[in-house]
Protein backbone atom coordinates (compact mmCIF):
# COMPACT_ATOMS: atom_id res chain seq x y z
CA UNK A 1 0.00 0.00 0.00
CA UNK A 2 2.37 2.68 0.78
CA UNK A 3 6.53 1.65 -0.62
CA UNK A 4 8.67 4.54 1.00
CA UNK A 5 12.73 4.21 -0.12
CA UNK A 6 15.48 6.62 0.66
CA UNK A 7 13.10 9.51 0.91
CA UNK A 8 14.21 12.30 2.18
CA UNK A 9 12.78 15.97 2.07
CA UNK A 10 15.23 19.28 2.69
CA UNK A 11 13.55 22.55 2.92
CA UNK A 12 15.57 26.21 2.55
CA UNK A 13 15.16 28.13 5.11
CA UNK A 14 15.72 31.96 5.12
CA UNK A 15 17.51 32.75 8.74
CA UNK A 16 16.54 36.00 9.88
CA UNK A 17 18.59 37.93 11.60
CA UNK A 18 17.11 39.50 15.04
CA UNK A 19 16.27 42.75 16.47
CA UNK A 20 15.46 45.80 13.97
CA UNK A 21 18.60 45.99 12.48
CA UNK A 22 19.07 42.53 11.40
CA UNK A 23 15.38 42.99 9.91
CA UNK A 24 16.54 46.06 7.47
CA UNK A 25 19.53 43.77 7.00
CA UNK A 26 17.29 40.92 5.91
CA UNK A 27 15.45 43.22 2.89
CA UNK A 28 19.07 43.61 1.48
CA UNK A 29 20.49 40.35 2.58
CA UNK A 30 18.77 36.78 2.72
CA UNK A 31 20.75 33.96 4.08
CA UNK A 32 19.39 30.71 3.29
CA UNK A 33 19.89 27.35 5.38
CA UNK A 34 19.16 23.84 4.64
CA UNK A 35 17.29 21.87 6.27
CA UNK A 36 16.64 18.15 6.38
CA UNK A 37 13.42 17.13 7.55
CA UNK A 38 13.04 13.19 6.07
CA UNK A 39 16.43 11.61 5.86
CA UNK A 40 17.08 9.16 3.57
CA UNK A 41 13.61 7.03 5.00
CA UNK A 42 12.32 3.34 4.06
CA UNK A 43 9.35 1.92 5.02
CA UNK A 44 6.12 0.05 3.68
CA UNK A 45 2.79 -0.29 5.13
CA UNK A 46 0.88 -3.30 3.92
CA UNK A 47 -3.26 -2.90 2.64
CA UNK A 48 -5.24 -2.59 5.81
CA UNK A 49 -2.62 -2.14 7.97
CA UNK A 50 -2.67 0.56 11.01
CA UNK A 51 0.74 1.91 11.08
CA UNK A 52 1.66 4.34 13.62
CA UNK A 53 4.78 7.23 13.16
CA UNK A 54 6.09 8.38 16.51
CA UNK A 55 8.63 11.13 16.63
CA UNK A 56 9.09 14.25 18.70
CA UNK A 57 8.22 17.53 17.70
CA UNK A 58 9.96 18.49 14.39
CA UNK A 59 10.86 14.72 13.41
CA UNK A 60 9.25 14.83 10.07
CA UNK A 61 5.71 13.44 10.53
CA UNK A 62 4.04 16.12 9.07
CA UNK A 63 6.77 16.80 6.38
CA UNK A 64 6.36 12.62 5.76
CA UNK A 65 2.19 12.74 5.24
CA UNK A 66 2.41 15.60 2.79
CA UNK A 67 5.14 13.39 0.95
CA UNK A 68 2.46 10.72 0.71
CA UNK A 69 -0.34 12.23 -0.28
CA UNK A 70 1.48 14.39 -2.81
CA UNK A 71 1.53 17.98 -1.96
CA UNK A 72 5.57 17.85 -1.33
CA UNK A 73 7.78 16.91 -3.86
CA UNK A 74 10.60 14.87 -2.03
CA UNK A 75 14.05 15.61 -2.84
CA UNK A 76 15.27 12.53 -3.33
CA UNK A 77 13.83 8.66 -2.72
CA UNK A 78 10.96 7.39 -3.93
CA UNK A 79 7.58 6.93 -2.53
CA UNK A 80 4.66 5.03 -4.16
CA UNK A 81 0.96 4.70 -2.46
CA UNK A 82 -1.25 1.86 -4.36
CA UNK A 83 2.30 1.47 -6.70
CA UNK A 84 2.30 4.89 -8.13
CA UNK A 85 3.82 8.25 -7.37
CA UNK A 86 1.25 10.58 -5.27
CA UNK A 87 2.21 13.19 -7.12
CA UNK A 88 1.35 11.99 -10.50
CA UNK A 89 -1.87 9.93 -8.86
CA UNK A 90 -3.93 13.17 -9.51
CA UNK A 91 -7.67 13.48 -8.63
CA UNK A 92 -7.74 9.64 -8.80
CA UNK A 93 -5.53 9.41 -6.20
CA UNK A 94 -7.05 11.73 -4.26
CA UNK A 95 -10.65 9.81 -4.26
CA UNK A 96 -8.95 6.95 -2.83
CA UNK A 97 -6.90 8.87 0.27
CA UNK A 98 -8.53 11.21 2.98
CA UNK A 99 -6.56 13.43 5.15
CA UNK A 100 -6.88 14.83 8.64
CA UNK A 101 -4.48 17.37 9.68
CA UNK A 102 -5.26 18.03 13.67
CA UNK A 103 -4.77 21.78 13.58
CA UNK A 104 -6.09 22.11 10.08
CA UNK A 105 -10.13 21.97 9.61
CA UNK A 106 -11.11 20.40 6.01
CA UNK A 107 -14.69 21.59 6.54
CA UNK A 108 -16.17 25.09 4.79
CA UNK A 109 -15.74 26.92 8.02
CA UNK A 110 -19.49 29.09 7.14
CA UNK A 111 -21.46 26.63 6.00
CA UNK A 112 -23.32 24.17 8.02
CA UNK A 113 -21.84 20.65 8.47
CA UNK A 114 -24.25 18.92 6.65
CA UNK A 115 -23.61 21.69 3.88
CA UNK A 116 -19.77 20.66 3.70
CA UNK A 117 -20.87 16.73 3.62
CA UNK A 118 -23.26 17.38 1.10
CA UNK A 119 -20.28 19.22 -1.03
CA UNK A 120 -18.03 16.46 -0.19
CA UNK A 121 -20.79 14.01 -2.27
CA UNK A 122 -20.92 16.07 -5.46
CA UNK A 123 -17.12 16.70 -5.09
CA UNK A 124 -16.17 13.17 -5.12
CA UNK A 125 -18.57 12.29 -7.27
CA UNK A 126 -20.59 10.08 -4.70
CA UNK A 127 -23.58 7.71 -5.83
CA UNK A 128 -26.69 7.97 -3.67
CA UNK A 129 -26.61 5.13 -1.91
CA UNK A 130 -23.25 4.79 -0.75
CA UNK A 131 -23.11 8.27 0.20
CA UNK A 132 -26.34 7.94 2.02
CA UNK A 133 -24.59 4.73 3.44
CA UNK A 134 -21.25 6.18 4.67
CA UNK A 135 -23.66 9.13 5.97
CA UNK A 136 -25.62 7.27 8.43
CA UNK A 137 -22.87 5.41 9.82
CA UNK A 138 -20.78 8.66 10.71
CA UNK A 139 -23.60 10.60 12.07
CA UNK A 140 -24.72 7.79 14.53
CA UNK A 141 -20.80 6.53 15.33
CA UNK A 142 -19.31 9.75 15.99
CA UNK A 143 -23.11 11.41 17.69
CA UNK A 144 -22.97 13.93 14.82
CA UNK A 145 -26.24 14.75 14.30
CA UNK A 146 -26.57 17.90 16.33
CA UNK A 147 -23.82 19.27 14.91
CA UNK A 148 -25.01 19.07 11.36
CA UNK A 149 -26.74 22.34 11.04
CA UNK A 150 -24.23 24.64 12.95
CA UNK A 151 -21.25 26.19 10.80
CA UNK A 152 -18.23 24.61 11.40
CA UNK A 153 -16.66 28.17 12.49
CA UNK A 154 -18.96 28.02 15.86
CA UNK A 155 -17.97 24.40 16.97
CA UNK A 156 -15.95 23.56 19.92
CA UNK A 157 -12.46 21.66 19.22
CA UNK A 158 -13.64 18.34 20.26
CA UNK A 159 -16.91 18.83 17.82
CA UNK A 160 -14.93 20.15 14.95
CA UNK A 161 -12.73 17.52 14.69
CA UNK A 162 -15.39 14.76 15.07
CA UNK A 163 -17.02 16.52 12.08
CA UNK A 164 -14.01 16.47 10.27
CA UNK A 165 -13.40 12.97 11.06
CA UNK A 166 -17.06 11.88 9.67
CA UNK A 167 -16.37 13.83 6.61
CA UNK A 168 -12.99 11.95 5.26
CA UNK A 169 -15.05 8.49 5.94
CA UNK A 170 -17.62 9.68 3.67
CA UNK A 171 -15.89 9.06 0.41
CA UNK A 172 -14.84 5.14 1.65
CA UNK A 173 -11.40 6.19 1.42
CA UNK A 174 -8.80 3.15 1.10
CA UNK A 175 -6.29 4.90 3.13
CA UNK A 176 -6.23 7.48 5.94
CA UNK A 177 -3.36 9.78 6.51
CA UNK A 178 -3.90 11.23 10.64
CA UNK A 179 -1.70 14.06 11.53
CA UNK A 180 -2.45 14.19 15.11
CA UNK A 181 -6.06 13.48 15.22
CA UNK A 182 -6.54 14.02 18.68
CA UNK A 183 -4.81 17.52 19.25
CA UNK A 184 -6.30 19.13 22.36
CA UNK A 185 -9.02 17.09 22.66
CA UNK A 186 -10.83 15.84 25.98
CA UNK A 187 -11.00 12.34 27.03
CA UNK A 188 -14.30 11.72 26.00
CA UNK A 189 -13.92 13.08 22.42
CA UNK A 190 -10.35 11.48 22.14
CA UNK A 191 -11.96 8.19 23.20
CA UNK A 192 -15.21 8.35 20.63
CA UNK A 193 -12.48 9.01 17.87
CA UNK A 194 -10.43 6.41 18.64
CA UNK A 195 -13.13 3.40 18.78
CA UNK A 196 -14.35 4.89 15.47
CA UNK A 197 -11.08 5.14 13.50
CA UNK A 198 -10.45 1.11 14.96
CA UNK A 199 -14.10 -0.09 13.98
CA UNK A 200 -13.50 1.61 10.84
CA UNK A 201 -10.15 0.09 10.18
CA UNK A 202 -11.29 -3.50 11.01
CA UNK A 203 -14.94 -3.59 9.31
CA UNK A 204 -14.12 -1.76 6.24
CA UNK A 205 -10.68 -2.16 6.08
CA UNK A 206 -9.34 1.04 5.54
CA UNK A 207 -5.79 1.29 6.10
CA UNK A 208 -4.55 4.50 8.35
CA UNK A 209 -1.02 6.13 8.75
CA UNK A 210 -1.39 7.65 11.94
CA UNK A 211 0.85 10.52 13.44
CA UNK A 212 0.22 11.33 17.56
CA UNK A 213 1.58 12.49 20.36
CA UNK A 214 -0.85 10.85 22.30
CA UNK A 215 0.91 7.24 22.67
CA UNK A 216 -2.57 6.28 23.85
CA UNK A 217 -3.97 6.86 20.29
CA UNK A 218 -1.74 5.04 18.88
CA UNK A 219 -1.73 1.98 21.46
CA UNK A 220 -5.63 1.64 20.71
CA UNK A 221 -5.81 2.58 17.04
CA UNK A 222 -2.47 0.54 15.73
CA UNK A 223 -0.59 -2.38 14.99
CA UNK A 224 2.74 -1.33 13.67
CA UNK A 225 4.94 1.73 14.09
CA UNK A 226 7.79 3.67 12.33
CA UNK A 227 9.67 5.40 14.61
CA UNK A 228 11.64 8.80 13.60
CA UNK A 229 13.60 11.10 15.09
CA UNK A 230 15.79 13.87 13.72
CA UNK A 231 14.33 12.60 10.19
CA UNK A 232 15.64 9.03 10.31
CA UNK A 233 14.14 6.31 10.99
CA UNK A 234 15.03 4.87 14.08
CA UNK A 235 12.42 1.74 14.41
CA UNK A 236 10.41 -0.34 11.91
CA UNK A 237 8.01 -2.87 13.21
CA UNK A 238 5.28 -4.01 15.59
CA UNK A 239 4.08 -1.94 18.74
CA UNK A 240 4.83 -4.72 20.68
CA UNK A 241 8.20 -5.79 19.82
CA UNK A 242 9.17 -2.19 20.08
CA UNK A 243 7.54 -2.02 23.93
CA UNK A 244 9.53 -4.95 24.56
CA UNK A 245 13.04 -3.97 22.54
CA UNK A 246 13.26 -0.62 24.46
CA UNK A 247 11.69 -1.63 27.53
CA UNK A 248 13.60 -3.55 30.18
CA UNK A 249 11.57 -3.86 33.12
CA UNK A 250 8.26 -5.74 33.16
CA UNK A 251 6.10 -5.80 36.37
CA UNK A 252 3.79 -8.03 38.34
CA UNK A 253 1.16 -7.03 40.60
CA UNK A 254 -0.22 -9.76 43.50
CA UNK A 255 -2.76 -9.65 46.33
CA UNK A 256 -2.84 -11.48 48.60
CA UNK A 257 -0.88 -13.06 51.83
CA UNK A 258 2.99 -13.26 51.79
CA UNK A 259 3.90 -16.46 53.16
CA UNK A 260 8.02 -15.89 51.78
CA UNK A 261 10.63 -13.78 51.33
CA UNK A 262 10.65 -13.23 47.35
CA UNK A 263 13.99 -11.13 47.32
CA UNK A 264 16.16 -14.17 48.10
CA UNK A 265 14.32 -15.80 44.70
CA UNK A 266 14.46 -12.79 43.04
CA UNK A 267 17.73 -10.75 44.21
CA UNK A 268 17.66 -8.22 41.18
CA UNK A 269 13.91 -7.42 41.53
CA UNK A 270 12.41 -4.65 43.02
CA UNK A 271 9.61 -5.04 45.58
CA UNK A 272 7.32 -2.94 47.25
CA UNK A 273 4.74 -3.37 49.42
CA UNK A 274 1.33 -1.41 49.97
CA UNK A 275 -1.06 -3.30 52.12
CA UNK A 276 -2.19 -6.59 50.87
CA UNK A 277 -0.68 -5.29 47.35
CA UNK A 278 2.61 -6.38 46.45
CA UNK A 279 4.80 -4.74 43.21
CA UNK A 280 7.53 -7.10 41.74
CA UNK A 281 9.41 -5.12 39.31
CA UNK A 282 12.07 -7.28 37.31
CA UNK A 283 14.49 -7.03 35.20
CA UNK A 284 13.48 -8.94 31.71
CA UNK A 285 16.75 -9.63 30.69
CA UNK A 286 17.77 -11.91 33.81
CA UNK A 287 13.88 -13.18 34.66
CA UNK A 288 11.51 -14.31 32.42
CA UNK A 289 8.07 -14.15 33.24
CA UNK A 290 7.41 -18.18 33.95
CA UNK A 291 10.45 -17.99 36.60
CA UNK A 292 9.01 -14.78 38.15
CA UNK A 293 5.28 -16.72 38.24
CA UNK A 294 6.58 -19.16 39.68
CA UNK A 295 8.22 -17.37 42.32
CA UNK A 296 5.98 -15.46 43.22
CA UNK A 297 3.26 -18.59 43.36
CA UNK A 298 5.78 -20.17 45.88
CA UNK A 299 5.58 -17.03 47.98
CA UNK A 300 2.02 -15.69 48.15
CA UNK A 301 -0.98 -17.25 48.66
CA UNK A 302 -2.37 -15.71 45.91
CA UNK A 303 -6.09 -14.10 45.46
CA UNK A 304 -5.31 -11.88 42.16
CA UNK A 305 -2.23 -11.62 39.86
CA UNK A 306 -1.61 -9.33 37.14
CA UNK A 307 1.24 -8.61 34.72
CA UNK A 308 1.78 -5.65 33.16
CA UNK A 309 2.63 -4.90 29.84
CA UNK A 310 5.33 -1.98 29.19
CA UNK A 311 3.45 0.94 28.96
CA UNK A 312 3.73 3.10 25.78
CA UNK A 313 4.97 6.24 27.10
CA UNK A 314 7.74 4.49 29.05
CA UNK A 315 8.66 2.76 25.56
CA UNK A 316 8.59 6.09 24.05
CA UNK A 317 10.51 8.36 26.57
CA UNK A 318 13.18 5.84 26.43
CA UNK A 319 13.47 5.90 22.75
CA UNK A 320 13.81 9.27 22.78
CA UNK A 321 15.81 9.44 26.09
CA UNK A 322 18.66 8.10 23.98
CA UNK A 323 18.45 4.57 24.91
CA UNK A 324 16.75 3.84 21.53
CA UNK A 325 19.43 5.74 19.10
CA UNK A 326 21.80 3.32 17.47
CA UNK B 1 -19.59 21.88 -14.08
CA UNK B 2 -22.04 20.55 -11.36
CA UNK B 3 -18.48 20.39 -9.15
CA UNK B 4 -18.04 24.06 -10.24
CA UNK B 5 -21.63 25.67 -9.31
CA UNK B 6 -21.43 23.48 -5.87
CA UNK B 7 -17.83 24.93 -4.94
CA UNK B 8 -19.78 28.69 -6.16
CA UNK B 9 -22.67 28.41 -4.23
CA UNK B 10 -20.36 27.03 -1.40
CA UNK B 11 -18.36 30.26 -1.67
CA UNK B 12 -21.71 32.60 -1.73
CA UNK B 13 -23.18 31.12 1.32
CA UNK B 14 -19.43 31.91 3.17
CA UNK B 15 -20.13 35.52 1.32
CA UNK B 16 -23.66 35.93 3.02
CA UNK B 17 -22.85 34.68 6.26
CA UNK B 18 -21.47 37.55 7.28
CA UNK B 19 -24.34 40.03 7.27
CA UNK B 20 -23.11 43.22 8.51
CA UNK B 21 -20.24 43.20 5.93
CA UNK B 22 -22.24 42.08 2.97
CA UNK B 23 -24.75 45.27 3.82
CA UNK B 24 -21.78 47.38 4.15
CA UNK B 25 -20.19 46.80 1.13
CA UNK B 26 -23.36 47.78 -1.23
CA UNK B 27 -23.78 51.04 1.14
CA UNK B 28 -19.70 51.74 0.43
CA UNK B 29 -19.39 51.94 -3.09
CA UNK B 30 -22.28 54.63 -3.19
CA UNK B 31 -19.76 56.66 -1.46
CA UNK B 32 -17.14 56.22 -3.84
CA UNK B 33 -19.01 56.86 -6.89
CA UNK B 34 -20.49 60.20 -5.30
CA UNK B 35 -16.70 60.84 -5.30
CA UNK B 36 -15.52 60.30 -8.66
CA UNK B 37 -18.90 61.83 -9.91
CA UNK B 38 -17.89 65.16 -8.20
CA UNK B 39 -14.32 65.05 -9.05
CA UNK B 40 -15.76 64.86 -12.68
CA UNK B 41 -18.12 67.44 -12.46
CA UNK B 42 -15.55 69.78 -11.04
CA UNK B 43 -13.69 69.15 -13.58
CA UNK B 44 -16.19 69.82 -16.40
CA UNK B 45 -17.48 72.93 -14.57
CA UNK B 46 -13.82 73.92 -15.61
CA UNK B 47 -14.04 73.00 -18.91
CA UNK B 48 -17.49 75.26 -19.59
CA UNK B 49 -19.07 72.36 -20.09
CA UNK B 50 -17.30 71.30 -23.37
CA UNK B 51 -16.19 67.78 -23.66
CA UNK B 52 -12.92 66.13 -22.50
CA UNK B 53 -11.53 64.08 -24.33
CA UNK B 54 -13.72 63.60 -26.79
CA UNK B 55 -16.04 62.60 -23.90
CA UNK B 56 -19.52 64.45 -23.66
CA UNK B 57 -20.41 65.09 -20.01
CA UNK B 58 -23.40 62.67 -20.21
CA UNK B 59 -21.33 60.13 -21.69
CA UNK B 60 -18.80 60.46 -19.39
CA UNK B 61 -20.93 60.38 -16.39
CA UNK B 62 -22.11 56.66 -17.62
CA UNK B 63 -18.90 55.47 -18.19
CA UNK B 64 -17.97 56.33 -14.65
CA UNK B 65 -21.25 54.66 -13.39
CA UNK B 66 -20.04 51.00 -15.42
CA UNK B 67 -16.21 51.57 -14.86
CA UNK B 68 -16.87 51.73 -11.18
CA UNK B 69 -19.15 48.70 -11.46
CA UNK B 70 -17.13 46.50 -13.39
CA UNK B 71 -14.09 47.54 -11.47
CA UNK B 72 -15.73 46.95 -7.95
CA UNK B 73 -16.86 43.42 -9.22
CA UNK B 74 -13.51 42.18 -7.88
CA UNK B 75 -11.58 43.84 -5.40
CA UNK B 76 -9.00 41.99 -2.25
CA UNK B 77 -10.54 38.84 -2.15
CA UNK B 78 -8.30 36.68 -4.87
CA UNK B 79 -4.29 37.41 -3.15
CA UNK B 80 -6.42 37.49 0.14
CA UNK B 81 -8.03 34.42 0.60
CA UNK B 82 -4.95 32.53 -0.96
CA UNK B 83 -2.75 34.12 1.32
CA UNK B 84 -4.52 33.14 4.59
CA UNK B 85 -4.53 29.77 3.58
CA UNK B 86 -0.86 29.58 2.56
CA UNK B 87 0.14 31.71 6.38
CA UNK B 88 -1.94 29.23 8.15
CA UNK B 89 -1.41 26.27 5.99
CA UNK B 90 -5.33 25.39 5.26
CA UNK B 91 -4.25 25.44 1.76
CA UNK B 92 -3.78 21.82 2.37
CA UNK B 93 -7.53 20.88 2.60
CA UNK B 94 -7.76 22.61 -1.45
CA UNK B 95 -4.60 20.82 -2.30
CA UNK B 96 -6.55 17.48 -1.29
CA UNK B 97 -10.04 17.97 -2.99
CA UNK B 98 -10.35 15.57 -6.40
CA UNK B 99 -10.38 19.14 -7.87
CA UNK B 100 -8.42 21.00 -9.57
CA UNK B 101 -6.71 23.94 -8.21
CA UNK B 102 -8.08 26.31 -11.11
CA UNK B 103 -11.89 25.14 -10.66
CA UNK B 104 -11.82 25.69 -6.96
CA UNK B 105 -10.15 28.81 -7.37
CA UNK B 106 -12.03 30.20 -10.00
CA UNK B 107 -15.44 28.84 -8.44
CA UNK B 108 -14.45 30.86 -5.19
CA UNK B 109 -14.56 33.89 -6.82
CA UNK B 110 -16.86 33.39 -9.12
CA UNK B 111 -19.03 33.39 -6.04
CA UNK B 112 -17.69 36.66 -4.67
CA UNK B 113 -18.26 38.11 -8.38
CA UNK B 114 -21.86 36.82 -8.21
CA UNK B 115 -22.99 38.49 -5.16
CA UNK B 116 -21.01 41.51 -6.06
CA UNK B 117 -22.29 41.71 -9.67
CA UNK B 118 -26.06 41.41 -8.13
CA UNK B 119 -25.17 44.78 -5.89
CA UNK B 120 -23.55 46.69 -9.04
CA UNK B 121 -26.60 45.96 -11.13
CA UNK B 122 -28.87 47.65 -8.43
CA UNK B 123 -26.21 50.70 -8.56
CA UNK B 124 -26.55 50.87 -12.50
CA UNK B 125 -29.95 50.95 -12.80
CA UNK B 126 -30.56 52.85 -10.02
CA UNK B 127 -28.02 54.79 -12.07
CA UNK B 128 -29.70 55.03 -15.09
CA UNK B 129 -33.08 55.25 -13.44
CA UNK B 130 -32.74 58.33 -11.54
CA UNK B 131 -30.44 60.25 -13.39
CA UNK B 132 -31.63 59.73 -17.27
CA UNK B 133 -31.02 63.53 -17.48
CA UNK B 134 -27.15 63.18 -16.62
CA UNK B 135 -26.30 60.07 -18.43
CA UNK B 136 -26.13 58.59 -22.17
CA UNK B 137 -28.46 55.80 -21.90
CA UNK B 138 -26.84 52.36 -23.82
CA UNK B 139 -29.10 51.44 -26.50
CA UNK B 140 -30.77 47.58 -26.67
CA UNK B 141 -28.49 46.95 -29.73
CA UNK B 142 -25.37 47.88 -27.38
CA UNK B 143 -26.78 45.99 -24.54
CA UNK B 144 -26.68 42.62 -26.50
CA UNK B 145 -23.28 43.29 -28.03
CA UNK B 146 -21.84 44.10 -24.33
CA UNK B 147 -22.89 40.70 -22.95
CA UNK B 148 -20.10 38.51 -24.82
CA UNK B 149 -17.52 41.17 -24.46
CA UNK B 150 -18.25 42.05 -20.50
CA UNK B 151 -18.28 37.91 -20.23
CA UNK B 152 -14.89 38.04 -21.69
CA UNK B 153 -13.45 39.79 -19.57
CA UNK B 154 -14.78 38.92 -16.45
CA UNK B 155 -13.33 35.29 -17.30
CA UNK B 156 -9.92 37.73 -18.65
CA UNK B 157 -10.07 39.43 -14.98
CA UNK B 158 -10.58 36.35 -13.18
CA UNK B 159 -7.74 34.23 -14.99
CA UNK B 160 -5.55 37.58 -14.13
CA UNK B 161 -6.15 37.35 -10.32
CA UNK B 162 -6.11 33.29 -10.61
CA UNK B 163 -2.11 34.37 -11.54
CA UNK B 164 -1.56 37.00 -9.30
CA UNK B 165 -2.70 34.94 -6.91
CA UNK B 166 -0.44 32.28 -7.47
CA UNK B 167 2.59 34.54 -6.86
CA UNK B 168 1.37 34.59 -2.92
CA UNK B 169 2.98 30.68 -2.74
CA UNK B 170 6.45 32.35 -3.20
CA UNK B 171 5.78 35.71 -1.16
CA UNK B 172 3.38 34.51 1.55
CA UNK B 173 2.07 37.86 2.03
CA UNK B 174 -0.36 39.46 -0.13
CA UNK B 175 -0.54 42.86 0.23
CA UNK B 176 2.74 43.99 -2.18
CA UNK B 177 1.32 41.66 -5.18
CA UNK B 178 -2.43 43.02 -4.35
CA UNK B 179 -1.75 46.80 -4.63
CA UNK B 180 0.63 45.80 -8.15
CA UNK B 181 -1.88 43.89 -9.83
CA UNK B 182 -4.87 46.66 -8.69
CA UNK B 183 -2.49 50.13 -9.45
CA UNK B 184 -1.46 48.03 -12.97
CA UNK B 185 -4.94 47.30 -13.65
CA UNK B 186 -6.74 50.26 -12.23
CA UNK B 187 -5.03 52.18 -14.31
CA UNK B 188 -4.22 50.74 -17.70
CA UNK B 189 -7.86 49.54 -17.80
CA UNK B 190 -9.57 53.05 -17.20
CA UNK B 191 -11.15 52.02 -14.39
CA UNK B 192 -10.13 55.84 -12.82
CA UNK B 193 -8.85 57.43 -16.30
CA UNK B 194 -10.84 56.36 -19.50
CA UNK B 195 -7.92 55.54 -21.75
CA UNK B 196 -8.79 57.90 -24.10
CA UNK B 197 -7.66 60.13 -22.51
CA UNK B 198 -4.13 59.06 -22.42
CA UNK B 199 -1.29 60.75 -24.55
CA UNK B 200 -0.69 58.73 -27.30
CA UNK B 201 2.30 56.94 -26.62
CA UNK B 202 0.99 56.21 -23.36
CA UNK B 203 -2.64 54.75 -25.05
CA UNK B 204 -0.31 52.38 -27.24
CA UNK B 205 1.20 51.24 -24.37
CA UNK B 206 -1.79 50.60 -22.54
CA UNK B 207 -3.21 48.83 -25.76
CA UNK B 208 -0.33 46.30 -25.89
CA UNK B 209 -1.27 44.69 -22.19
CA UNK B 210 -4.70 42.73 -21.17
CA UNK B 211 -6.06 45.80 -18.89
CA UNK B 212 -7.95 47.93 -21.24
CA UNK B 213 -9.73 44.08 -22.45
CA UNK B 214 -11.06 43.87 -18.96
CA UNK B 215 -12.85 46.72 -18.77
CA UNK B 216 -12.11 50.09 -21.45
CA UNK B 217 -13.35 47.57 -24.33
CA UNK B 218 -16.77 46.41 -22.51
CA UNK B 219 -17.41 50.19 -21.61
CA UNK B 220 -16.58 51.76 -24.92
CA UNK B 221 -19.02 48.97 -26.58
CA UNK B 222 -21.91 49.62 -24.32
CA UNK B 223 -21.62 53.55 -24.74
CA UNK B 224 -21.00 52.74 -28.76
CA UNK B 225 -17.64 54.54 -28.24
CA UNK B 226 -14.82 54.44 -31.07
CA UNK B 227 -12.32 51.82 -30.21
CA UNK B 228 -9.53 52.33 -32.83
CA UNK B 229 -9.93 48.60 -33.33
CA UNK B 230 -12.92 46.44 -34.85
CA UNK B 231 -15.43 44.51 -32.18
CA UNK B 232 -14.05 40.96 -33.75
CA UNK B 233 -10.61 41.90 -33.38
CA UNK B 234 -11.23 43.12 -29.38
CA UNK B 235 -13.07 39.31 -28.59
CA UNK B 236 -9.96 37.67 -30.55
CA UNK B 237 -7.71 39.98 -27.98
CA UNK B 238 -9.95 39.31 -25.36
CA UNK B 239 -9.57 35.25 -25.82
CA UNK B 240 -5.42 35.64 -26.68
CA UNK B 241 -5.00 37.49 -23.40
CA UNK B 242 -7.23 34.00 -21.69
CA UNK B 243 -4.84 31.31 -23.38
CA UNK B 244 -1.88 33.79 -22.18
CA UNK B 245 -2.92 33.75 -18.59
CA UNK B 246 -4.05 29.94 -18.65
CA UNK B 247 -0.85 28.91 -19.86
CA UNK B 248 0.71 31.37 -17.37
CA UNK B 249 -1.09 29.28 -14.86
CA UNK B 250 -0.19 26.27 -16.10
CA UNK B 251 3.95 27.51 -15.44
CA UNK B 252 3.29 29.19 -12.01
CA UNK B 253 1.35 26.45 -10.86
CA UNK B 254 3.80 23.70 -12.04
CA UNK B 255 6.08 25.95 -10.04
CA UNK B 256 4.43 26.36 -6.79
CA UNK B 257 3.77 22.54 -6.87
CA UNK B 258 7.83 21.74 -7.41
CA UNK B 259 8.39 24.41 -4.29
CA UNK B 260 5.62 24.09 -2.20
CA UNK B 261 5.80 23.85 1.40
CA UNK B 262 3.11 24.13 3.80
CA UNK B 263 3.03 25.78 7.47
CA UNK B 264 3.05 24.18 9.99
CA UNK B 265 3.04 20.87 11.26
Amino acid sequence: MIEAQNLSKAYKINRKKAGLKGAIGNLFHAEWAEKVAVDRLSFHMREGKALACIGENGAGKSTLIKMMIGILTPTSGKIRVFGQDPRRGGREYLRRIGVIFGQKSNLWTDIPVIESYHAVKTLYKLDGEMFRRNYDRVVELLDLEELLPVPARKLSLGQRMRADIGMVFLHSPELLFLDEPTIGLDINVKHTIRTFLRQMNQETGTGIFLTSHDLDDIDEICDDAIVISGGKLIYDGTLDRMKHRFVQDKMIQVTGKQERDLQDLLPSARISREGRVTRIVYPIQEYSSAEVLAAVSGCFAIEDITIQEPDIDEVVSRIFGGEGRA
Amino acid sequence: MRTFWKLTEISMQSHLYYRTSFIINIISPAILLAGQYLLWSALYAQQAGSAIGGMERREMFSYILIAFAMNNLLGWAGENTLSREIKSGTIVARCIRPVSFLTQYMAQMTGALLLQGMRNLVLVIVGFACFPEYMKIPEGGAVLTFLPCFLLSVILRLMMIDVFSLLCFFTTGYLGISWTRRALFEFFSGAVIPVVLFPEWLKRIAGCTPFPYMLQAPAAVLLGQEMGIGLPHVFLLQIFWILFFLALHGMTYGLVRRNMTVAGG
